[in-house]
């Protein structure tokens, strides 16, 4: 078995079995097996049916050599005349000979079929466990079917299944609750390198399934429609029941795990059916999407409705900045700000405005003041974090009005940032509408003074806008006094990253008082100590890449450690078997630290892959290396 | 030896034994039917004796048989109420040339502790009286043939010159099938070893082939039935009857109808079966009278088509014609196409009822 993944997002993975180069997501065509004597003994008479009623099955149609892997779904045992009690090695379980393939094909262990209706998956499982294997070439590849039971699988597959078929996915998918446990319950006992094959679902169904980690999907669904059966639903995306339509799915779905526009195209078809989206939301508030979510992609990240209010990258967000966010200690007032449209903040039209009010109003002074941005579905943006994904990546339909949920986070969001705050600091919002009543409220609950916009203002840009915010900062802030010196604005705003980056506390021990800073906020800028690169800030992720001395000051420190097996990196990439232990917090495009045994720093890079899957997967590549010790 | 996969047999024998003591104190059932023919006449009669023994067992009995439910169990059999009721209908049948009495205890009839002897010499008495009876059919299992040769050799020569003729069980030529899905508690060798001893004795041989066992799909259920009705006529069989399940209660086949994972077989695969059959083997008699057809526990189509199915099967045996294209009949027979040539059935536990 040689599995390896690519790239991942949610739970959804862009792979290929090596051996056979065959890549996932992917179609495979179901079949029944047929041996010779009794297919011909039924199909005789029913040539006859087939050529009148004009029934055309997708397998006779024209698809094309990339779906071509065939799998094969055997009689069940009691069928085969066979007992499972009395078989001794893999081979028995099939009709004899059936495994002599030259082409790489998909086998369906074939089921007890007692068992199987009886609940008994436990049993069977193990039993299969204890037949002897023997050599069955590269071409042939073990498919497990996991039927549905509300009861948890503990037993893992054996080890020659690479594939495990969730058979019973098309009988729940009107199902979502169902639905959902019975792939988790399968998942959770099994390793990584093992795929998943979903038959029969509709099309529409495939992107959701992809990102829930379903590798492989057939076009049997396809049958029903062949055969002038009606679907109880018609799904507006099912309107076009063809092969053709399948393929095209399929590319979506690679593309968008490739460019990691995987969560865009779920919710574009969770949002065709009721069903799908009770799903969606059922599987966020699980959270295992977490794990597998990069820390940044470079796209922009579109949140256009509800379920994205609840996607991991805006939960991550708002987790980071309720645990590791901390407002500097030089701290003498707080501006509240609203959003723009263009990203970073400070970039916008509009924050170009507001910035030359502060500027002009207290001068120095402005240094020594938080300015917080309230968003929807962010919450509270601290100006450090403007440029971290998914800060100055997202974009929200605007239309003023805010949902019950919205307020609800950006009220939670808020009240967190409060307490973190000294009373006796100033506060001042410069918002209205929705945000302002939150603000309002949130202030009234904790019995804190704000100066506040009156509400009567027509636009926040305006001239009359700009004089009032321009009046409100005397008023709140005629008693500040204190000055920072620019370096310190810059060291603040790095360490604050460094805190969201890798956890509370970090910015300190990572950026020492003495270091250098070159450079700007918009470009990019590169810090150095001694002469020494350090660190670089990345504007376009909004995060920091680490050099080999950042790696070391890091170590012991951070939980983004992974431990190499061996005392020399050749090349630029470590692959997955070389990597004994990896630190959980690891996400897809974390910046790590690699160590060898002793503990020793050896490199840092980037990591593909979660933690979790670094450790587990024995193939594929693993971390791709910024710098290495020579 | 017994051939047993404890697993089925415990699951049967629970939910026999839930469902007879739900039923306790239930009156037994006698059930009779006078068809008449052309030729002959059909007395058909259902006696309520102990039960199959086979069912009462520890191991519970065929997994799609609730026949034992209507039998008298631990009450009393009413043997003076059985023989009258015979004789009424020997009498009523009296001016027909041939009359066939068909005697159907849902067990054993040659298994004295579930037939008595007494009831069951009595019937011979009743035949020897009325010498219009021109044939008796009985039912049996494979072990009390060969294990009661004596009595069924006796019974022939007592019931001369009506012919005797003995109904076995086969169901399945597939001992796993047997074990498994029918939990039949006997092998194919044993149907083999009985059928030779009766024709040794020379008497008619009737072979029941039930189609769809629970577990098995309807695609694996009609390969089954096809090589089992091909080796009970290897075996020399003289009679087939064709019976589609259906789902009585107290039964597994009931327990998983309930789940909806089992479904009784369509029409169209008897329809199938019986065509098949007819081709292959013009020169047999065969019999299908599907029980509860085209009800919802027993075999049935989309609804619509079954009346008009189940005519043309009923036309098919008595060698009248029957439409070739069988999409002319209803389009529900594409969708029993999909059902048996596309592997769906394999991927999941549940049946597809709703593609009927």
């Amino acid at each position: 078995m040689s599995f390896e993944i690519f790239k991942v997002e949610g739970c959804g993975r862009l792979g290929q079995f090596k051996d056979i180069q065959f890549e996932t997501p992917n179609l495979i065509l179901s079949r029944y097996y047929s041996e010779n004597e009794s297919q011909r003994k039924l199909d005789h008479t029913l040539a006859g049916i087939k050529k009148l009623s004009g029934v055309r099955t997708p397998l006779n149609m024209d698809i094309s050599d990339d779906y071509r892997i065939e799998c094969i779904n055997y009689p069940s045992l009691q069928s085969q005349n066979k007992n499972i009690n009395e078989l001794k090695i893999l081979k028995d379980l099939f009709p004899l000979n059936s495994l002599e393939t030259s082409v790489p094909t998909f086998h369906v262990i074939p089921w007890d079929a007692s068992n199987l209706y009886l609940n008994e998956r436990e049993s069977f499982i193990d039993k299969l466990n204890q037949l002897k294997q023997i050599d069955i070439g590269n071409s042939n590849f073990f498919v497990l079917n996991v039927p549905f039971q509300q009861k948890e699988l503990t037993i893992p597959p054996p080890s020659y299944v690479s594939v495990l078929m969730l058979g019973d996915i098309s009988s729940l998918l009107n199902h979502p609750k169902f639905l959902i446990q019975y792939i988790q319950s399968v998942q959770r006992i099994t390793p990584p390198n093992v795929t998943f094959f979903a038959p029969m679902v509709p099309s529409s169904y495939m992107p959701f399934l992809s990102y829930l980690g379903i590798d492989f999907f057939d076009f049997t669904y396809l049958d029903l429609f062949y055969s002038d059966i009606k679907p109880k639903n018609d799904l507006i995306l099912d309107l076009n029941p063809t092969t053709k339509n399948y393929i095209d799915v399929l590319t979506l779905i690679k593309r968008a795990i490739g460019s990691g526009n995987l969560r865009d195209l779920v919710r574009i078809y969770a949002n065709s059916n009721p069903s799908l989206k009770t799903m969606l939301k059922l599987a966020d508030s699980t959270n295992i999407f977490e794990e597998n979510t990069p820390i940044y992609f470079k796209k922009g990240m579109f949140c256009t409705d509800e379920t994205d209010l609840t996607r991991v990258e805006v939960e991550r967000f708002r987790e980071r900045i309720a645990s590791r966010y901390f407002p500097p200690s030089l701290l003498r007032g707080v501006i509240f700000l609203p959003c723009s449209a263009k990203k970073p903040y400070s970039t916008s039209k509009s924050h170009r405005l507001f910035h030359n009010v502060i500027k002009r109003t207290l001068r120095s002074k402005r240094h020594s003041i938080l300015e917080l941005i309230l968003t929807s579905p962010l919450g509270v943006v601290p100006r450090e974090l403007e440029y971290t994904f998914p800060a100055g990546h997202y974009d929200i339909p605007v239309t003023g009005q805010w949902s019950d949920l919205e307020k609800k986070h950006l009220t939670q969001d808020i009240s967190s940032i409060l307490s973190k705050i000294d009373p006796s600091i100033p506060l001042v919002g410069y918002i209205k509408g929705s945000e302002r009543k939150v603000l309002k409220k949130v202030c009234d609950m904790f019995n804190r003074e704000i100066t506040l916009l009156e509400d009567d203002i027509s636009s926040l840009t305006s001239n009359e806008g700009l004089q009032q915010f321009s009046l409100l900062l005397k008023e709140a802030f005629s008693q500040t006094d204190t000055f920072l010196p620019n370096k310190h604005t810059h060291l603040t705003f790095l360490r604050t990253i460094a805190d969201f980056q890798f956890g509370k506390g970090v910015g300190q021990i990572l950026l020492p008082n003495d270091v250098r800073i070159h450079g700007k906020k918009e470009l990019g800028l590169r810090v150095t100590l001694n002469k020494f690169h350090l660190l670089t800030f990345r504007q376009d992720s909004g995060l920091l890449s680490l050099s080999l001395l950042a790696g070391e000051r890091l170590l012991g420190y951070s939980n983004n450690a992974v431990t190499f097996d061996g005392d020399q990196i050749i090349g630029s990439t470590i692959f997955c078997n070389a990597i004994i232990k990896a630190d959980r917090d690891i996400r897809p495009n974390d910046e790590v630290l690699v160590t060898n045994r002793d503990g020793k720093i050896m490199a840092v890079g980037i990591s593909q892959l979660s933690g979790r899957l670094l450790e587990s997967m024995t193939k594929g590549k693993g971390i791709i290396l910024r710098k290495k010790v020579k | 030896m017994l051939s047993i996969n404890q697993l089925v047999a415990t699951k049967v024998l629970q939910l026999r034994h839930e469902h007879l003591k739900k039923i306790t104190g239930k009156e037994p059932k006698l059930w009779s039917e006078i068809t008449e023919f052309d030729e002959y006449t059909i007395i058909t009669i259902v006696i309520p004796t102990r039960g199959c023994s086979w069912a009462l067992s520890e191991y519970g009995g065929c997994s799609v048989c609730g026949y034992v439910n209507d039998s008298s169990r631990d009450l009393s059999i009413p043997i003076p109420t059985i023989l009258s009721e015979i004789e009424t209908l020997l009498i009523k049948t009296e001016t027909d040339r041939y009359v066939i009495l068909k005697i159907f205890n849902s067990g054993s009839f040659f298994d004295e502790s579930d037939v008595p002897r007494n009831l069951r010499e009595n019937i011979t008495k009743l035949i020897q009286k009325y010498p219009h009876c021109s044939q008796l059919s009985v039912e049996s299992r494979s072990e009390y043939v060969i294990n009661y040769s004596n009595i069924i050799e006796a019974t022939k020569k007592a019931i001369k010159p009506a012919i005797l003729e003995v109904g076995i069980g086969l169901e399945s030529s597939n001992n796993s099938i047997l074990r498994d899905c029918w939990n039949k508690g006997m092998r194919v060798s044993d149907y083999e070893q009985a059928v030779h001893i009766l024709r040794k004795i020379g008497v008619k041989i009737k072979t029941y082939i039930f189609v769809k066992p629970p577990f098995l799909t309807e695609y694996e259920a009609i390969i089954d039935s096809i090589s089992t009705i091909d080796h009970a006529i290897s075996q020399g069989t003289d009679l087939i009857s064709i019976n589609p399940c259906s789902v009585q209660n107290g039964t597994l086949a009931h327990y998983l109808f309930k789940k909806d994972r089992y479904q009784p077989p369509w029409l169209w695969s008897i329809l199938f079966l019986v065509s098949t059959t007819k081709k292959k083997y013009p020169q047999i008699k065969l019999i299908c009278e599907p029980t509860a057809g085209g009800k919802p526990r027993g075999t049935h189509n989309c609804g619509e088509c079954d009346k008009k199915v189940l005519r043309y099967i009923k036309d098919m045996i008595d060698n009248q014609p029957v439409p070739s294209d069988y999409s002319k009949i209803c389009t529900c027979v594409v969708r029993w196409h999909t059902l048996i040539t596309s592997p769906i059935e394999l991927f999941r536990t549940t049946k597809l009822s709703k593609l009927r």
